[in-house]
C-alpha cells in the first residue's frame, strides 16, 4: 500500500535541536578519545531523523549531549531554544521532563509501576491534575495499541509491548522531541517493524519529532532524514522522500 | 508525596527477599538490645531488692551522724518516725532496728558479730530471714532472749535451737554490758557474710544491751511495695522528719557497695549494648547500601525522565523510613515478647551452682541474689531502644539516599 | 591454584559489593574478638580478686579449724608446710588467727585478729597494695594494727588512733594491749572490710600467749601452677593437714564465677547472633544479587557443582581475607584495652564513687587464643553458609530463568 504524501507545512519549522561545532572527548592528553569532533547539526520540529553509523561512531554520545546526560567539551548544544550549557541541575530536570521524551534500547520502564503508571509518570512529575493525566494516558495507550493492558506490570509484558509503553511514556506529555536510542535493537524483525510503523505514524499524524540512533538498515530506510556518523564526524546528512508506510 | 510513598512502598516489596533480609537485621538487632537491657535491669532489680530487704529497707531514717559513726549513741527516738512512715502511701512495712557490733561467746569460742534488733512481726514478709530459717523457728513476739543465727556462726559456736550464748558489747556510755541469748532458730541465706556474721534478736534486748530507752532505734527501715515509688516516698517522708534529728537516706546511700556495683555493671552492660548496636548499624548500612547500589539503573531512568533528584532522594528516604518503622515495630514486639517470657518464667541458673553446703547462693557485695535470672521490662526501655534503632536506621539511610542520585546516568541506561 | 586466582579476580570484578561484604565480615570479627576479650577480662578480674587479695591460691589449716576457728587448732610443725611450698616453687605466708574485742572510747567491735608476716603477705597476695589510707605493718613487733575500712568506720579510728584490744589468750588469761592504727584496708572483701584487724605475728604471740601457733598458711604460685594441682601437691607434702584450693574455700565465689561463665556465654551468643546476622545478611544479599550472573555461567556450560564450588571458593577467600583483617583489628583494639583498659566512670552521668565507696572502674580486656579463634570460625562459617545457600539455589535454576532473575 502506498503512503499518502504529506504537504509540506507552510509555517517555518523551529529548530528543536541545534549543535554548533560540538566536540566531546574523554580522557586527557595523548590518551584522549574523541567521540565527537566539530559536529554541526539541526533537527527541526516534525522531523523523523535517524542517526546512523557503526558502533563507536558517536551516535550515543550525540544523543547523551542532546539529553543533557553529558556535556560537550567544545561547542554549543541548544535544545528547544535553550542553551544546555547554561542549565542548572534543576533546569536540566525540567528540560527533560517538559521538553524531551525518552525511548531506550532496553525499555527501562520503572519496574514497580504498571503500564498506565509508567506512561503517567512524566505527567505526574509535571504536576498535572489526575483527570487530565488519566484522559491523556488512556489516549496514548490506545494510540500505541495497548488498550486493555494498562494494569500490567512491565514483567508481565513482552519486549515489544514494553517498548510501546516506553513510547507512550515518551509522548504522553507531548514533548518537543523524542530521543530514542536503538529502540528496535532488542526486538525481533516483525515487532521492530510494527514499532517503527507506530513511530512513523506518530510523526506523520501528530507531528512528533523523533531523533533516534540505529544501525539497522531497515529502520534507516524508513526515516526521512539519515545523519551518518563515522569516527565522531558527520559523514553524510541525507533528506529523503518519505518512505513507504507499511500498515499491517 | 503520595506518588513518592507509592513508589517507595512498591519498591520495598518488589525485591521481597532483600527487604526481608534488611528487616530481619533491624528487628533482631532491636530485639537483642531490648533483651540485654531488660535482663540487666532485672538482675540489678533483684540484687538491689535482695540487699535492701536484708538491710534496713528502701529508705532508712537514722541519726544524721550514724552513717559516718555507727555508734549506739547515735540512735533516735523512733516512735514518731515510725508512725509518720506507716501513714505514707506506697509503704509496705516500717521496721525499727537497733544495730550494733558485739562478741558472742559460747563454750566453743567467741566471735565478733553484727547484731540486728528487730520487731519480729515487722520482719515477716519484709525481710528474707524468716523464710530462711532451716532449724528451729524465727523470732516471735514475746521472745525476750531469743536469737536467730546463721548456719556458719552456729557451726563455729556449736549452737542449735535451745542452746545459750552470751552477747557482750559496750553500751552508749562506754560500759561493758552482757546479755544472755537463747537461740531459737538457725537461718541460711546463702550469703557467707550474713551466715557467719549476723545475729537477730528482739529489739528490746538490743535496746537493753546498748542502754537505749524504749522507742529508740538506730535505724528505721521503710520497705516499699514498688521500688519505683522511691523518690515520691522519700520526698514525703523527708517532709515529716526534722532534719536536725534524723536523716532520710535511700538504699543507694545506705548500701553504697551494692549501688556502686549496680551502677558499674549497668555501664558495662550499656557498653556491650553499644557494641551490639554498632554491629546492627553496620549490618543495616551494608544491606541498605547494597540494595541502593544494585538499583542504580532504576534511579538513572527516573533521573533521565526528568525526576528532580530531590524527589528521588525523598523516595529512597521514604523506603528507609518504612523499613525502619516496620523493622523496629517487629523488633520491639519480639524483644518485648522474649523479655516478657523471661520475666514470667525466668532462666534458672541454679543448675550451675555448687551443691556444697553453705554455697547455696550467689552474692553481690555480700548480699544474696537469686540464681533465677528474670528480665525487668519497662515501656521506657522498649521506647528508648526502639527510637534509638529507628533513628540509627534513618541516619544510616542518609548516605545511601545521597548515593542514589549520584549515579552515572548515561552509562547505567545502556547496560542491562 | 588457578581456581583461587580466578576466584580472587572475580571478587574484585564487583569491587563495591566485595568491599561491603569484606567490611561486614571484618567488622563482625573485630567486634566479636574485642567483646570476647572484654568478657574474659572481667572473668579474670573476678578470679584475681578471689585469689590475689587475701585468700591466695590454696590454704593449709589444721583439721577442724575452718569450722571452729579455735586458737588451739594450730598447724603442727608449720615449718614443713613452708618448706614444702618452697619446694613447689610457691610463696607461702603463715597466719595466726584469734578473736577479740577492739575498742576506742565508747565504740567497740568484735574482730578477727590476724597475726601476719608483713613481708610474706606481699608475696602471696596484694593486701599491702589495698591500703586506702596510712601504711602497711612495719615488719617488727611494735604494737601496730591495720584495720578494714568498715571496722575503722565502726571504731571511728583512723591512722594514728590508739585502740584497746581485749582477748582471751591461749593460756586462759585475758590479754590486754594498746595498738596504734597505721593503715586502713579497702576493697578486699565484705568480711575483711568490717571485721579483720591485722597485727604482726610477734605482737599476736605476745597478746594471745600463742607460742608461735600458726593457724593458716596461704600458698600462691602467682598463677604458675593450677590451684587444684598446688593444693594436691601441698596435701601430699603435708599429710594430716586440711589443704584446700581457693575454689573449695570460696564456694560462693565459685558459684559467682559459674554464673558469670553462663552469663558470658549468653552475652557471647547475643553477639554471635548480631555479628553472624551482619555477615549472613550481607553475604546472602550479595549472592542472591548474583543469580543472573550464575545463570550465565550455567548457560555457558558450567555444571551446578562447578558453580557452587566457585562461589564457595570465592566466599572462603573473601572470608579468610576479611576475617584476617578483622582479627588484626580486633586483636589491636583488645590489646589496647588490655593495656589501658576502658574507664567505665567515663560512661554516663553520675559519680561512680557512691558515699565514699570506690570500685575498680577500669575494665581491662584479656586476650586469649580462644577469643580470637572462635570469632574467626563463626564469621568464616557464616560467610560460607550464607554464600552456599543462594548459590545452590541459583545453580538449580534453569539458566534462562536465572538470567532473567531480578
Amino acid at each position: 500500500m502506498n503512503a499518502t504524501p504529506k504537504n509540506p507545512t507552510p509555517v517555518p519549522r523551529a529548530e528543536i535541536v541545534k549543535l554548533e561545532g560540538v566536540g566531546r572527548s574523554y580522557g586527557a592528553g595523548d590518551l584522549s578519545v574523541h567521540a565527537l569532533r566539530g559536529v554541526d547539526l539541526a533537527v527541526r520540529s516534525g522531523e523523523l531523523a535517524a542517526l546512523a553509523g557503526p558502533s563507536g561512531s558517536g551516535k550515543s554520545t550525540l544523543l547523551n549531549l542532546v539529553a543533557v546526560l553529558d556535556r560537550p567539551t567544545v561547542g554549543r548544544v541548544v535544545v528547544d531554544g535553550v542553551d544546555t550549557g547554561t542549565l542548572s541541575p534543576a533546569g536540566t530536570s525540567r528540560l527533560r521532563r517538559d521538553r524531551i521524551g525518552f525511548v531506550f534500547q532496553t525499555y527501562n520502564l520503572i519496574p514497580v509501576l504498571t503500564a498506565f503508571e509508567n506512561a503517567e509518570y512524566v505527567l505526574m512529575l509535571q504536576g498535572r491534575p489526575a483527570a487530565e493525566r488519566r484522559e491523556r494516558v488512556m489516549a496514548v495507550l490506545e494510540v500505541v495499541g495497548l488498550a486493555g493492558l494498562e494494569r500490567r506490570f512491565p514483567r508481565e509484558l513482552s519486549g515489544g509491548q514494553q517498548q510501546r509503553v516506553a513510547i507512550a511514556r515518551a509522548i504522553a506529555a507531548e514533548p518537543a522531541l523524542v530521543l530514542a536510542d536503538e529502540p528496535t535493537a532488542n526486538l525481533d524483525t516483525r515487532t521492530a517493524g510494527a514499532l517503527l510503523d507506530l513511530m512513523v505514524g506518530l510523526n506523520e499524524d501528530k507531528g512528533v519529532t523523533f531523533l533516534f540512533s540505529t544501525h539497522d538498515p531497515e529502520v534507516m530506510s524508513r526515516a526521512r532524514r539519515v545523519v551518518r556518523l563515522r569516527d565522531g564526524v558527520v559523514e553524510a546528512d541525507e533528506v529523503r522522500a518519505p518512505a513507504a508506510r507499511a500498515r499491517s | 508525596m503520595n506518588a513518592v510513598l507509592k513508589l517507595a512502598w512498591r519498591s520495598l516489596w518488589r525485591n521481597r527477599r532483600r527487604t526481608l533480609i534488611t528487616l530481619t537485621s533491624i528487628a533482631l538487632g532491636l530485639a537483642l538490645t531490648i533483651f540485654m537491657a531488660s535482663l540487666g535491669a532485672g538482675v540489678y532489680r533483684q540484687a538491689s531488692e535482695g540487699a535492701v530487704r536484708m538491710q534496713a529497707g528502701h529508705l532508712v531514717v537514722e541519726h544524721p551522724e550514724f552513717r559516718h559513726d555507727p555508734s549506739p549513741a547515735h540512735a533516735l527516738a523512733a516512735t514518731e518516725v515510725v508512725a509518720a512512715a506507716r501513714g505514707l502511701p506506697g509503704v509496705e512495712t516500717v521496721r525499727p532496728l537497733v544495730v550494733g557490733q558485739a562478741v558472742v561467746a559460747t563454750a566453743a569460742g567467741s566471735v565478733g558479730v553484727g547484731v540486728m534488733g528487730v520487731e519480729p512481726e515487722a520482719e515477716i514478709g519484709a525481710s528474707p530471714f524468716p523464710e530462711r530459717v532451716v532449724l528451729g523457728r524465727y523470732l516471735e513476739e514475746g521472745d525476750v532472749r531469743g536469737a536467730v543465727v546463721g548456719t556458719a556462726l552456729a557451726r563455729r559456736l556449736k549452737l542449735e535451737p535451745g542452746k545459750k550464748a552470751v552477747l557482750t558489747t559496750t553500751d552508749a556510755r562506754g560500759e561493758m554490758t552482757s546479755e544472755l541469748l537463747k537461740v531459737v532458730g538457725v537461718f541460711q541465706t546463702g550469703s557467707e557474710e550474713s551466715d557467719v556474721f549476723l545475729v537477730q534478736v528482739p529489739i528490746g534486748l538490743a535496746r537493753r544491751a546498748w542502754g537505749l530507752p524504749e522507742g529508740a532505734a538506730s535505724q528505721v527501715g521503710v520497705i516499699l511495695g514498688d521500688p519505683d515509688d522511691l523518690p515520691g516516698v522519700a520526698a514525703a517522708l523527708s517532709g515529716r522528719v526534722d532534719p536536725g534529728v534524723a536523716a532520710v537516706r535511700t538504699w543507694r546511700e545506705a548500701i553504697p557497695k551494692v549501688a556502686a556495683w549496680i551502677e558499674l555493671d549497668t555501664r558495662a552492660n550499656r557498653l556491650l549494648r553499644v557494641f551490639v548496636i554498632f554491629l546492627v548499624g553496620s549490618t543495616i548500612l551494608n544491606t541498605i547500601l547494597m540494595s541502593v547500589l544494585e538499583r542504580g539503573r532504576e534511579f538513572a531512568v527516573c533521573l533521565a525522565l526528568g525526576t528532580p533528584p530531590r524527589m528521588l532522594r525523598a523516595q529512597v528516604l521514604a523506603e528507609t523510613l518504612l523499613l525502619a518503622a516496620l523493622g523496629t515495630m517487629a523488633g520491639a514486639a519480639l524483644g518485648a515478647a522474649v523479655s516478657g517470657w523471661v520475666q514470667a518464667h525466668g532462666i534458672d541458673l541454679s543448675l550451675f551452682l555448687s551443691r556444697e553446703e553453705g554455697a547455696s547462693g550467689v552474692t553481690v557485695g555480700g548480699f544474696m541474689i537469686s540464681p533465677v535470672l528474670r528480665c525487668w521490662l519497662t515501656p521506657e526501655q522498649v521506647g528508648a531502644h526502639t527510637l534509638l534503632v529507628f533513628g540509627l536506621t534513618v541516619g544510616i539511610g542518609l548516605y545511601p539516599t545521597w548515593r542514589s542520585t549520584a549515579v552515572p546516568v548515561a552509562d547505567l541506561l545502556r547496560t542491562r | 591454584m588457578l581456581t583461587l586466582i580466578h576466584a580472587w579476580r572475580n571478587l574484585w570484578r564487583n569491587g563495591r559489593r566485595t568491599a561491603i561484604n569484606a567490611s561486614a565480615i571484618a567488622v563482625s570479627t573485630a567486634v566479636l574478638i574485642f567483646t570476647f576479650a572484654l568478657l574474659d577480662g572481667s572473668m579474670r578480674a573476678m578470679e584475681r580478686n578471689a585469689t590475689e587479695l587475701a585468700v591466695g591460691e590454696a590454704q593449709v589449716h589444721a583439721p577442724g579449724w575452718l569450722a571452729e576457728r579455735s586458737i588451739y587448732q594450730a598447724i603442727e610443725a608449720p615449718e614443713r608446710v613452708l618448706e614444702a611450698a618452697a619446694g613447689l616453687g610457691a610463696a607461702a605466708a603463715a597466719r595466726s588467727m584469734g578473736f577479740g574485742l577492739l575498742s576506742s572510747g565508747p565504740r567497740s567491735a568484735g574482730v578477727q585478729i590476724w597475726g601476719v608476716d608483713p613481708g610474706a603477705e606481699g608475696r602471696v597476695g596484694q593486701l599491702p597494695q589495698h591500703l586506702a589510707r596510712g601504711e602497711w605493718l612495719p615488719g617488727e613487733a611494735a604494737g601496730r594494727v591495720v584495720l578494714g575500712a568498715g571496722l575503722a568506720r565502726t571504731l571511728g579510728a583512723e591512722p594514728g588512733a590508739e585502740l584497746v584490744a581485749v582477748v582471751q589468750a591461749a593460756d586462759g588469761s585475758m590479754g590486754n594491749v594498746v595498738l596504734r592504727v597505721v593503715g586502713v584496708l579497702e576493697g578486699i572483701s565484705e568480711g575483711m572490710d568490717r571485721s579483720v584487724a591485722l597485727v604482726d605475728r610477734r605482737d599476736f604471740d605476745a597478746l594471745f600467749v600463742a607460742e608461735g601457733r600458726v593457724h593458716e598458711v596461704v600458698l600462691s604460685s602467682q598463677g604458675k601452677v593450677e590451684a587444684g594441682a598446688l593444693a594436691a601437691a601441698a596435701r601430699e607434702a603435708a599429710p594430716g593437714l586440711d589443704v584446700r584450693s581457693w575454689r573449695e574455700l570460696l564456694p560462693v565465689m565459685v558459684n559467682m564465677l559459674n554464673i558469670w561463665t553462663v552469663a558470658r556465654w549468653m552475652i557471647s551468643l547475643i553477639f554471635v547472633v548480631a555479628a553472624g546476622l551482619g555477615v549472613l545478611n550481607t553475604m546472602l544479599m550479595a549472592t542472591f544479587e548474583r543469580t543472573p550472573e550464575l545463570g550465565l555461567v550455567r548457560a555457558l556450560g558450567a555444571t551446578p557443582g562447578r558453580v557452587v564450588l566457585d562461589v564457595a571458593t570465592e566466599a572462603l577467600l573473601l572470608g579468610a581475607f576479611s576475617a584476617g583483617i578483622g582479627a588484626a583489628l580486633g586483636v589491636g583494639v583488645a590489646t589496647w584495652a588490655q593495656v589501658h583498659g576502658i574507664d567505665l566512670s567515663g560512661l554516663g552521668a553520675g559519680n561512680l564513687s557512691i558515699a565514699g565507696v570506690t570500685l575498680e572502674t577500669t575494665w581491662r580486656a584479656h586476650l586469649t587464643p580462644g577469643a580470637v579463634v572462635q570469632p574467626v570460625i563463626v564469621t568464616l562459617g557464616v560467610t560460607l553458609l550464607a554464600a552456599l545457600y543462594p548459590a545452590v539455589r541459583a545453580s538449580r535454576l534453569d539458566p534462562v530463568q536465572a538470567l532473567g532473575h531480578v
